[in-house]
């Protein structure tokens, strides 16, 4: 019996008098791997900033309908900095921040208030250890982070989330800049953390939601087409339009 | 067709060359003018008219005496004239720096009996009956003055003591010489052209610019001879001269040499700038960019964080923007005036450093905001976003990262609106005064480099210290360019 972490009923969402969201209903299950695919501009993105509200800095944002966190409204909350640090987000383009990569990583505890040096080492280290980046990087953790390469920044970014000890990791595209081997390497963390964490992804390669995911949801002109088990969606899609879009026909 | 396309050709060919010339004037004009600032600032070539010539001579007489002049070794001068040994004498010039640019007070000793002491009744003469302790007096006291009898030369064996050469002598000639004839007379003669008429080398009067007269050479001190004649020309003293009603000849001397000086730099000004050098007012400029900058940084940037950060592009922020964007074109005699009415007058801080300051500030905050502004703005969003997803404040990743990101530009936006305080003139006129010496606090009024550069030229104090000021001031201002460069050309290789 899987525990939903996420479930979102009757979700509408409007940018001014732009409706971007229709009538969402979708339960994330804990520890799996959720990929959201569909065409550009689906609102699948969308979707993803409205889980831990980053759609709050765009003007003119509205939601109607229910969005929950662990059966907590996410709109009635007030600590949006707590809920950030539950639901932490891994952006398409990786952004480090301009600083050492031992303070990109400690970034995220300084914040919640974690000030002991060792402590932050530990974290540091953990969080580093979690993605793969210890070895490669251990000896310059007061270098900046900018002079990493791509796939070590996006790394390094989630080991950033990470170290804020998140509940779930929402990725929008987290490889679309990357080179194969960055990429995979990525998959395979991704595939190691829903142990621990559970994962929300948004991707534009099919080939990599077949592969990651668990479940996948179908988003379309604002809708969820369909969404259901990896292997019946791109196996036995029960909608034609999604057939249509897996196998290549638009998008 | 085939026309129009020649005429075409032609025609970009010309606007090409147009353009290019436009360039090339504008570098051409930026370098004539910083080239001669630079020139003039650093090397001086002076000409002045003067009746008393240099003759390199030890003594002078003073009636039937034959006196030596002697002075503390402090005084840097190594000659003076007989005019100034007058003046020195009457009270009327009582330290060194009409003289020397020295600012030691002048005490006169005297030997003995020499020089009728009835004569100066306004100035105090110590005389002293004993050689020696004459002496050691003038050793011991900077900027002291002793005459005494030339036979005495041989007494003086302390190195503290040196002689001071006195100039006595000036050219007299023949009133049909200088007399204002067919529009024209003699006014000077070059010191190159004197040499050569005692010498016998120039002839006639008409060679350097006088009347078609033959020169006649007399020995020294005939100056009623050369009163009787028609071209004759003479050394005499000074004082004969001048009793005997002579004709007396000014000599042109050039003097050429390094104009902006390290005492220059160093020595505080006296006597409204024509004495000393600019230490003061070196650092009353800085004294005024500090303070300014603590006013001007945390409100500019203030200003800049909300426009960039906290703001939505509304009707009331672009009339903000506006506003801002018209501050930075007002007039800064405008802002002068409006700073005398208000700082100065209404809010009674009086004309000093903190009502000029606050007037500057003024006029840099909307410089200080642009480019701030900018600078934030080119922190790339997924910053931002990558702090707040991390569940930090506004205000903390603003704090943490944003304005890190953009230190760089904020710091380069900092330098230059500095520059603009320093180059600063008319809105400090009104607001900080000319006071010279060094500011004693918030209210005391201050001499800023540019109204000094200012104050030199209006008054016609000295060209050539106005053209060291200026120079100064381009050197500041090339370093403040500097530093801005080098701070954003490192900020674009770390930006991205």
């Amino acid at each position: 019996m899987d525990n939903y972490v996420i479930t979102a009923e009757k979700l509408d969402l409007f940018y001014n008098s732009f409706q971007a969201l229709y009538d969402i209903d979708i339960e994330i299950p804990s520890n799996r791997i959720t990929a959201l695919i569909g065409p550009s501009g689906c609102g699948k993105s969308t979707f993803l900033k409205t889980l831990n509200r980053m759609n709050d800095l765009v003007t003119g944002c509205r939601i109607t309908g229910s969005v929950k966190y662990n059966g907590r409204e996410i709109y009635a909350e007030n600590d949006v900095s707590l809920l950030r640090k539950n639901i932490g987000m891994v952006f398409q383009k990786p952004n480090p921040f301009p600083m050492s990569i031992f303070d990109n990583i400690a970034y995220g505890p300084r914040v919640h208030g974690v000030t002991v040096k060792n402590e932050l080492k530990n974290m540091v280290e953990k969080g580093l250890r979690d993605v793969a980046l210890w070895d490669e990087v251990k000896d310059r953790l007061n270098k900046s982070a900018l002079s990493l390469s791509g796939g070590q920044q996006q790394r390094l970014c989630i080991a950033r989330v990470l170290a804020v000890e998140p509940d779930v990791i929402l990725l929008d595209e987290p490889t679309s800049a990357l080179d194969p081997v960055s990429t995979s390497r990525i998959e395979d963390l991704l595939d190691k953390l829903k142990k621990d964490y559970t994962i929300i992804i948004v991707t534009h390669n099919m080939q990599q939601a077949a592969r990651i995911s668990d479940n996948t949801a179908f988003f379309l002109n604002g809708r969820i087409e369909e969404y259901n088990q990896t292997e019946k969606i791109f196996l036995r899609p029960e909608n034609r339009t999604t057939e249509e879009y897996i196998s290549g026909r638009f998008g | 067709m085939g026309n129009n396309s020649i005429i075409r050709k032609y025609s970009e060919k010309l606007i090409l060359f147009l353009i290019y010339l436009s360039a090339v004037s504008t570098v051409l004009v930026l370098f004539s003018i910083v080239g001669y600032i630079v020139y003039k600032g650093s090397y001086q070539k002076t000409s002045s008219l003067q009746n008393i010539i240099s003759t390199d001579r030890e003594y002078f007489n003073y009636g039937d005496d034959k006196l030596l002049i002697i002075t503390n070794s402090s005084i840097k001068k190594k000659s003076i004239s007989i005019i100034e040994l007058e003046n020195i004498l009457s009270g009327s010039i009582k330290d060194w720096s009409s003289i020397s640019e020295q600012r030691n007070k002048i005490n006169l000793f005297l030997y003995d009996n020499i020089i009728d002491r009835n004569n100066y009744v306004s100035v105090k003469i110590i005389r002293f009956h004993d050689i020696d302790s004459l002496l050691s007096k003038i050793s011991a006291v900077e900027g002291s003055v002793g005459i005494i009898p030339f036979s005495m030369k041989k007494e003086i064996r302390n190195k503290k003591i040196k002689i001071l050469k006195i100039d006595t002598d000036c050219i007299v000639a023949g009133h049909d010489v200088v007399k204002f004839e067919n529009n024209k007379k003699l006014n000077y003669i070059n010191e190159g052209d004197l040499e050569k008429i005692i010498n016998g080398e120039i002839k006639n009067w008409s060679v350097i610019g006088g009347p078609d007269i033959p020169i006649q050479v007399f020995k020294k001190d005939n100056i009623e001879k050369v009163q009787e004649s028609r071209g004759g020309i003479a050394v005499a003293d000074y004082r004969d001269a001048l009793r005997l009603n002579a004709d007396i000849i000014p000599v042109k001397t050039v003097k050429k040499g390094i104009n902006l000086s390290l005492s220059f730099l160093i020595q505080k000004p006296a006597k409204a700038g024509r004495v000393g050098g600019i230490s003061t007012i070196i650092l009353n400029t800085f004294f005024m960019i500090i303070l300014t900058l603590l006013f001007a940084v945390p409100v500019g940037l203030g200003g800049a964080i909300y426009l960039t950060e906290y703001s939505a592009d509304s009707r009331y922020m672009r009339i903000i923007r506006l506003g801002i964007e018209t501050l930075a074109g007002i007039p800064s005699i405008i802002f002068g005036l409006f700073g005398f009415i208000f700082f100065v007058d209404i809010l009674k801080m009086g004309i000093g450093l903190i009502s000029g300051s606050l007037t500057v500030t003024l006029m840099i905050i909307p410089v200080i905001i642009r480019t701030s502004e900018e600078a934030l703005r080119s922190v790339p969003d997924s910053y931002r976003e990558g702090s707040l997803a991390l569940g930090a404040g506004q205000w903390y990743t603003i704090k943490k990262v944003i304005i890190p990101a953009a230190r760089p530009g904020i710091i380069s936006g900092i330098i230059l609106s500095s520059g603009r305080a320093l180059g600063e003139t008319a809105a400090l006129v009104f607001t900080m005064g000319f006071d010279y010496r060094l500011a004693k606090g918030l209210k005391s009024s201050a001499r800023v480099l540019s109204v000094h550069l200012y104050q030199l030229v209006r008054e016609g104090i000295s060209f050539e210290r106005a053209f060291a000021t200026a120079l100064v001031l381009l050197v500041f201002i090339f370093i403040i360019n500097i530093t801005t460069v080098a701070l954003t050309s490192g900020y674009r290789k770390n930006g991205e």
